[in-house]
């Protein structure tokens, strides 16, 4: 019995018409590119066997060429395989950094939108205060304190993001929880867990999903800024923000140290707004 | 009006205490013991007692944050540890700096965004439209401070048409020298605007009024900027109070790739040297600003649009 309830809520609620399986040029472009990028840093120790930090005295603050396809930096390490390698850690850091803030953001704006009363003033109010310092301000605030490094970055990011997600979900929660499959599901004696979770959040998480491709390049800009401020990970580490930070001694002599970090960070940020905005407008499609 | 503006000082009263805590709490993060990790190595155990003593670190916690109260109600904002001063003589100048820089990337983000709004919205899905939007797209996939180095290798290193870095002296030398970094800023900030303002355009265009001004026999230039730029801009207030907070932040990575003597620039110092006090001090002050530009955009709001007055 049961077991109908539910199905016909999810029925009833994901729409009876399937859309059809096309996939927007956004996602495959993005998509593309961001393969693209994983695949030259995954392949980077086989293409460019060099270590990042192999240093070559005799090629210091060498131009562009074909031995350099990005030059070398003041310690004549290739700016390739740095930016190949900085790729890794960057994209790890804007990857692992929004997990945390995705999963209990969603879940603590899920709570305090179903639930309301303390729960809810106890959440928002959280929230207000979060939002009252500037993003950027906070974080930088909080790894002052905590020391850098690629943990510190994270549990700051952490700290400081999931009221994006919390604030999503909770608006979407608030809608949602007035509609009539949730009335048929409490009056068939549901418990509240299993309400929100199992059948409220599924509907009402879209918004956070789609938000998780824009939050990705913030926190990949963010850790990158931490880098570039001396707050992030430390030196030879081929981080792109440091690796800007470090160019800028030579940007009259040698623009490419500098530059070339900032345009593998364009790319992937462009590679994610893509999948982001694409995903959007497929939730969007389904939503209709 | 008058209560619509009290109820919204008094919404924010609570939340700028719950701030002060929030603020207060961030020397808790430090691991250890922070009047040793500032003092160094070099510290004897009387020294890091007495700083403990100083700061109070050495009374219960609550104990800790009723003086923390105190002393900022008495306008007592802390030592710099690194320049032995009050953190309140150097407050006012560097506020002046990072205020002047604000204001000026906004100034120039309307003067962006508005223009190619209005072109992108006329020239709707058209190719000036596609090259307006792929170029303000750029700015949300891109480090800022990587957009500052290239404006500055470009037009102060390579073509020397502006200085580098610095405040300058007297207004005109102020508007020269922060005119790379307040573009900077305002590239991000044009981004959004110009986004938003586009698409209001596209909606208010659209309206039965502004055929019935053009069906008026009003010209296309009257209908334009006496109809529709206005309608459209109603919306953008609100997101003008919200992106100022980004461009708070993102001041302070750009005062120090410019080297420009304000808060963002001192508070990355500050940070380096482990001068706490004075990182609290200015965490605080950024979020007391935002919340007052948040706090006048929710006041100016009502006088352009009177729907929210009288409701």
């Amino acid at each position: 019995m049961s077991a109908g309830v539910e199905t016909a809520a999810a029925v009833a609620t994901l729409g009876a018409a399937r859309p059809r399986l096309r996939l927007p040029l956004g996602i495959v472009a993005g998509g593309l590119m961001l393969l693209a990028l994983t695949g030259a840093t995954a392949l980077a120790p086989v293409l460019l066997p060099t270590d990042p930090n192999a240093q070559d005295l005799n090629a210091m603050l060498q131009p562009p060429s074909a031995a350099h396809p990005f030059g070398t930096d003041n310690y004549g390490r290739d700016v390739l395989t740095r930016v190949l390698y900085g790729a890794g850690i960057d994209l790890r850091i804007g990857v692992l950094a929004v997990v945390f803030p995705f999963i209990f953001g969603s879940l603590a704006g899920a709570v305090a939108g179903y639930a309301g009363g303390w729960a809810d003033t106890l959440v928002m109010r959280a929230v207000d205060v979060i939002t009252a310092v500037p993003f950027m301000v906070l974080v930088i605030a909080i790894v002052a304190f905590l020391g850098p490094g690629e943990t510190n970055i994270l549990v700051a990011i952490g700290a400081v993001d999931w009221i994006i997600f919390a604030r999503l979900v909770r608006g979407e929660v608030l809608r949602e929880k007035h509609l009539e499959y949730v009335a048929a599901l409490r009056a068939f004696g549901f418990g509240r867990g299993r309400i929100i979770f199992r059948h409220i959040l599924p509907n009402a998480i879209a918004p956070a999903v789609t938000f998780l491709a824009s939050d990705i390049v913030l926190v990949i800009l963010t850790a990158s800024a931490l880098g570039f401020l001396g707050l992030g990970l430390r030196p030879p580490a081929p981080e792109w923000g440091l690796m800007i930070a470090e160019g800028r001694t030579f940007m009259y002599t040698a623009w490419w140290v500098a530059t070339m970090p900032g345009f593998a960070c364009m790319f992937a940020g462009i590679g994610f707004i893509l999948v982001g905005d694409g995903l959007a407008d497929l939730l969007r499609v389904r939503g209709q | 009006m008058l209560r619509y503006a009290l109820g919204r000082v008094g919404q924010m009263v609570p939340i700028a205490l719950l701030v002060t805590v929030l603020i207060f709490l961030l020397i808790k993060l430090v691991p250890g013991d922070p009047a040793s990790a500032i003092l160094g190595d070099r510290a004897t155990d009387a020294s890091v007692a007495a700083l403990r003593h100083q700061w109070g670190l050495d009374r219960p916690i609550w104990e800790q944050y009723a003086v923390y109260m105190r002393n900022l109600a008495t306008g007592n904002l802390g030592q710099s540890l690194r320049y032995q001063t009050p953190v309140t003589s150097m407050l006012p100048r560097r506020t002046s700096v990072t205020f002047f820089l604000i204001v000026y990337s906004l100034l120039l983000s309307v003067l962006i965004a508005v223009p190619l709004a209005l072109v992108a919205a006329l020239y709707r899905n058209r190719w000036p439209d596609q090259v307006i939007r792929a170029f303000m797209a750029l700015p949300l996939a891109s480090p800022p401070f990587w957009i500052g180095i290239l404006l500055l290798i470009v037009f102060a290193l390579k073509l020397r048409w502006l200085p580098a870095e610095g405040y300058g002296e007297g207004f005109a030398d102020h508007l020269q020298h922060l005119f790379l970094p307040a573009l900077t800023l305002s590239y991000a900030f044009a981004s959004v605007l110009s986004r938003n303002l586009r698409s209001s355009l596209i909606d208010v265009l659209t309206t039965t009024y502004v055929d019935f001004a053009r069906a008026k026999g009003l010209r296309g230039r009257t209908v334009l900027f006496g109809h529709v730029l206005r309608a459209a801009m109603l919306p953008i207030v609100t997101l003008v109070g919200v992106r100022l907070s980004y461009a708070i932040g993102g001041s302070v990575v750009i005062e120090t790739v410019f080297a420009i003597p304000g808060l963002g620039s001192w508070m990355v110092d500050s940070i380096l040297s482990r001068d706490y006090v004075v990182v609290q001090t200015l965490t605080l002050m950024f979020a007391l600003g935002t919340m007052l530009i948040n706090l006048t955009t929710d006041l100016v709001y009502p006088l352009f649009d009177p729907r929210v007055r009288v409701g």
